[in-house]
């Protein structure tokens, strides 16, 4: 198993360059450049070109490619913004990413405490009124999109009940370890909404797939033989039905983690979050590349790991799956 | 890449043939024998040359630093400061109060570089000063004890959120979280019909206008009569009716009703762009006799661009729908993304990748028809996306004259007679050449509290300063506490930036203008040029040099973030160091100086030798 890890972590490398390589390309290959308008104004040509040589935009792009991985590798700088005068990519990350996190690991979490009992429980009665109403909200989370959610939710508990603030988010930097927020009730106040928004998303995807996975391991040979030979009901179904239908939960939980973790756009757009997810959509439309970049190779950073840590998991899940 | 590599050869070749023969040995006559003889009855001087080898040497080029020296800005003393400028410009004091040409800490920018703006940092004079900024979410700031006109500033403290979102804003401002905001379209009927909303809401003008241009040299809107009828076929009243809802003025010419020299709503200029009867039968009359009648023999074609946005798609949809009705002509409306927008727009864009017709909006750096007809359209000093060319078969005279009247009315120095210059400009320009078709003046509705009485914002950003606010009220109905006088804004979004230097949003400028004080200002309503650093200027008979005369009680400011308290900086003397002309002249300087990176120096290029030293390669 440890050679297993080693031999991935090290397969990071060659993946995170590509993506590196190639996302460093595209986002010049847009047309249209960080500097070339103030506003809609064009601006001088030469003004333009003395922007562009002031952050080594006149090099050939496999010599500015170079910088850029040396500056990253040696001096762990992903590079200046172009929008943000003043602010670094790492500077950005460093306040924006530990706020999405905070956001995306509580989501995930209420995902999980909602998702998974209630798929667990609407498969293990199947067809009866609790199977229905499950299933029925669990649809009605997926389709409700949470830029409809969130309003909602503001309008009914904010605005009409009173109960929590419309927006922001109750903790700042800095944070204790780099990440974690103190636990105020100021921080709890601002933190339901846009969790409650973005969690009954995650729970309602969650719930379903663990509900579709646990009927059909149910119905396999090896649960029936279980049965057979006398086990208690509930022993079947955690021992074995409920650990195995895990694996595709947890195969669509790497992805989720890293999106959820590195920022929701809308989620913290709606709710004015100070989190990462707006970098990821505005420095495109900004052409900020080392934002782009930046932003990309971290979401990429957190997927391959926790892409890892999935297929970790498969082994414990399943004993059948072995990697050496 | 290409047009990159072709530029690099270009310019060398160019440093070739201007350097290379000076560096090398070059063959001069030379006198080597003077005789004076007398030929028949006239004393003359025969002069015996031979050709010899000389070395010459080339004079090398100013440095930026030495560029930067000649500058046309000097302080004269602490409290006089002069400019000369490239040509008369009657519009300079507007430019002068600028956030580019503020006047900016040179010692705090020198110590701390980029991060000068941080709070704890960042030395100001204006009538707040900055004392948290947690990026992408607020910024606070508190006033300025030593602003020279603090006693008639009653906010004390401003807390500033950046919320992007406008229905969130909105229900913000319901739960008493903020004291003002622009309400978002689609509550725009409900806000109108609210018993308490309709009270609290207000359409102040805005500065800038809306207009479609049209690529002059592209047919069949190449015709300037074509440019007419679809121009004229725009039923702009119901438009702003029915699609905009804000309130916003159908515009019969470019210059919105804040800037100087504007001619909206005169009824002397493009009478046809307000009275929709007289257009729609003005409309059939010209495209018909463009060839068109009835939309017969039109193109397929034909496109309408705008930047992708829902809002620009139904406006554009609108005007199409309305073109359809009243010409029989279909037009195609295309999107692309803002920034490759606008790269296609630019006027170097081959004809054939150009659409023929295209949406833009325009707002004032400085409320000043130079700003206006001269920078955006004049076909050889603007940004003349329209492609007008003197050489233009149809109107090509009304061209030349359109290009030498901005020019002349630049450099006029009687307000009346540029006033009059100008409108016979927007006449040529929306009527003879149709070279656009205005489309409306921008507004800003506005939502404030009971509690709250503000100004418009005027050109240059906010005034909280102006602002009041009844405290106890407020306090009564929000909870809020405390002695201090708390204004609730939202900004938006991050400010890019709070260096006046490098501003070019309104957000940033709007920040600036509350900690950074010009040695103009505009005022809210009229958006004249009135006073601030500078209590009165004058300007030479040439109109080349004008002279600002300063107030001497404005102090540069810090906030001690450990003390939380607002200092004054002392200077060297240990005395509170006052703003100076000196400091206004490092600002325009740095502007102008390549190595900051100024976006917006351009408008400072009317001073001399501005646009040689922001231009210069390093």
């Amino acid at each position: 198993m440890t050679r297993y890890i080693i031999r991935r972590v090290l397969w990071f490398i060659p993946v995170l360059f590509a993506i590196i390589l190639a996302t460093f390309v595209f986002v010049r290959a847009i047309p249209g450049g960080p500097f070339d308008f103030a506003g809609d104004k064009s601006l001088p040509p030469t003004v333009v070109a003395n922007l562009e040589a002031k952050y080594h935009l006149n090099e050939p792009v496999w010599k500015q490619f170079g910088r850029y991985l040396y500056d990253l590798v040696v001096k762990r700088d992903l590079g200046p913004s172009y929008r943000y005068r003043g602010r670094t990519v790492n500077d950005i990350i460093r306040s924006a990413l530990p706020i999405s996190a905070q956001l995306g690991a509580l989501a995930l979490l209420l995902g999980l405490l909602i998702g998974l009992p209630a798929g667990i429980i609407a498969a293990l009665r199947q067809n009866t009124p609790i199977d229905y109403t499950s299933t029925f909200v669990a649809i009605l989370g997926v389709s409700i999109p949470n830029i409809v959610m969130g309003p909602i939710l503001i309008w009914i508990f904010a605005l009409k009940l009173g109960w929590f603030p419309v927006a922001r988010w109750g903790a700042q930097p800095p944070f204790f370890l780099g990440f974690l927020p103190t636990p105020t009730l100021t921080f709890w106040k601002h933190a339901i909404l846009p969790v409650v928004t973005l969690g009954t998303g995650l729970s309602a995807s969650i719930a379903r797939l663990t509900r579709a996975s646990l009927l059909q391991t149910i119905r396999e040979d090896y649960i029936r033989t279980a049965r057979a030979k006398g086990l208690a009901e509930r022993a079947v179904i955690v021992r074995h039905a409920l650990k195995n239908s895990m694996i595709p939960v947890v195969t669509i939980l790497g992805p989720l983690f890293a999106a959820v973790l590195t920022g929701t756009f809308t989620t913290e757009q709606i709710f004015g979050i100070p989190g990462l997810g707006k970098h990821f959509v505005t420095s495109v439309g900004n052409r900020d590349y080392p934002v782009v970049v930046g932003t990309t190779l971290l979401y990429s950073v957190f997927l391959v790991i926790a892409n890892l840590l999935v297929d970790i998991t498969y082994a414990w899940l399943d004993p059948r799956i072995r990697y050496d | 890449m290409f047009s990159k590599k072709w530029a690099i050869l270009a310019v060398t070749v160019m440093i070739a043939t201007l350097v290379l023969p000076a560096c090398q040995p070059t063959e001069v006559e030379k006198v080597v024998k003077e005789t004076v003889v007398v030929k028949e009855t006239q004393v003359v001087t025969v002069k015996e040359t031979e050709v010899v080898q000389v070395e010459v040497t080339a004079t090398p080029a100013p440095s930026i630093d030495e560029m930067l020296d000649t500058v046309g800005v000097k302080a004269i003393d602490d409290s006089t400061i002069e400019f000369t400028l490239e040509n008369p410009a009657g519009y300079f004091p507007a430019i002068a109060g600028m956030w580019v040409a503020r006047p900016v800490p040179q010692w705090t920018i020198e110590k701390y570089g980029d991060r000068w703006t941080d709070p704890g940092f960042i030395v100001t004079n204006g009538p707040y000063v900055m004392t948290e900024w947690v990026h992408d979410d607020h910024i606070i700031l508190e006033k300025n004890p030593y602003y020279y006109d603090a006693d008639n500033v009653q906010i004390d403290r401003i807390e500033m959120v950046m919320i992007v979102e406008a229905s969130t804003a909105m229900s913000m401002y319901e739960n008493n979280e903020l004291d003002s905001t622009a309400p978002p379209l689609e509550d725009m009927d409900r806000v109108k019909s609210d018993p308490e909303l309709s009270k609290e809401f207000t359409i102040y003008p805005s500065d800038c206008t809306y207009y479609y241009g049209f690529t002059t040299t592209k047919p069949p809107v190449d015709n300037p009569l074509v440019r007419k009828a679809l121009s004229a076929a725009i039923d702009r009243q119901t438009l702003v009716d029915t699609v905009l809802k804000g309130g916003q003025q159908p515009a019969n010419a470019f210059a919105n009703p804040l800037i100087f020299g504007n001619v909206a709503g005169d009824p002397d200029v493009c009478p046809w762009c307000l009275d929709y009867e007289l257009g729609k039968q003005k409309a059939k009359e010209w495209l018909s006799e463009a060839g068109y009648p009835n939309g017969e023999g039109w193109p397929t074609d034909v496109v309408l661009m705008h930047n992708t946005s829902e809002g620009h798609k139904k406006i554009a949809e609108f005007i199409q729908a309305n073109w359809k009705d009243v010409l029989g002509i279909t037009v195609n409306v295309e999107n692309q993304e803002w920034k490759v927008y606008l790269q296609t727009l630019k006027n170097t864009t081959p004809l054939e990748d150009m659409p023929h017709i295209w949406r833009l909006g325009w707002c004032a750096d400085y409320p000043d028809q130079n700003n206006w007809v001269h920078e955006v359209f004049n076909p050889t000093a603007g940004a003349n996306r329209t492609r007008m060319s003197a050489d233009d078969p149809y109107v090509g005279d009304k061209i030349a004259e359109f290009d030498k009247l901005t020019r002349a009315a630049g450099a006029e120095q009687d307000p009346e007679k540029r006033k009059e210059m100008y409108k016979q400009a927007e006449k040529l320009l929306v009527e003879e050449i149709a070279a656009m078709a205005p489309i409306y003046y921008y507004t800003g509705p506005n939502l404030s509290k009971p509690w709250l009485t503000r100004l418009q914002r005027g050109i240059g950003g906010n005034h909280f300063a102006l602002w009041k606010i009844d405290w106890e009220a407020k306090k009564a109905a929000t909870g809020a506490t405390g002695d201090k006088v708390t204004l609730n804004w939202n900004l938006g979004t991050e400010p890019p930036t709070a260096d006046p230097a490098l501003a070019t949003d309104t957000t940033s400028v709007d920040l600036d203008e509350q900690l950074f004080l010009g040695l103009t200002d505009f005022d809210d309503v009229t958006s004249e040029v009135i006073p601030e650093l500078a209590t009165s200027w004058e300007v030479s008979d040439d109109g080349l040099t004008w002279t600002f005369h300063l107030r001497d009680d404005v102090y540069w400011v810090r906030y001690d973030t450990a003390t939380k308290t607002v200092e004054q900086v002392l200077d060297d003397d240990g005395n509170p160091r006052k703003v100076t002309a000196q400091d206004i002249e490092y600002g325009v300087k740095r502007t102008l100086d390549p190595r900051t990176g100024s976006d917006y120096a351009y408008v400072l290029y009317i001073i001399k030798n501005g646009e040689t030293v922001n231009t210069m390669s390093y």
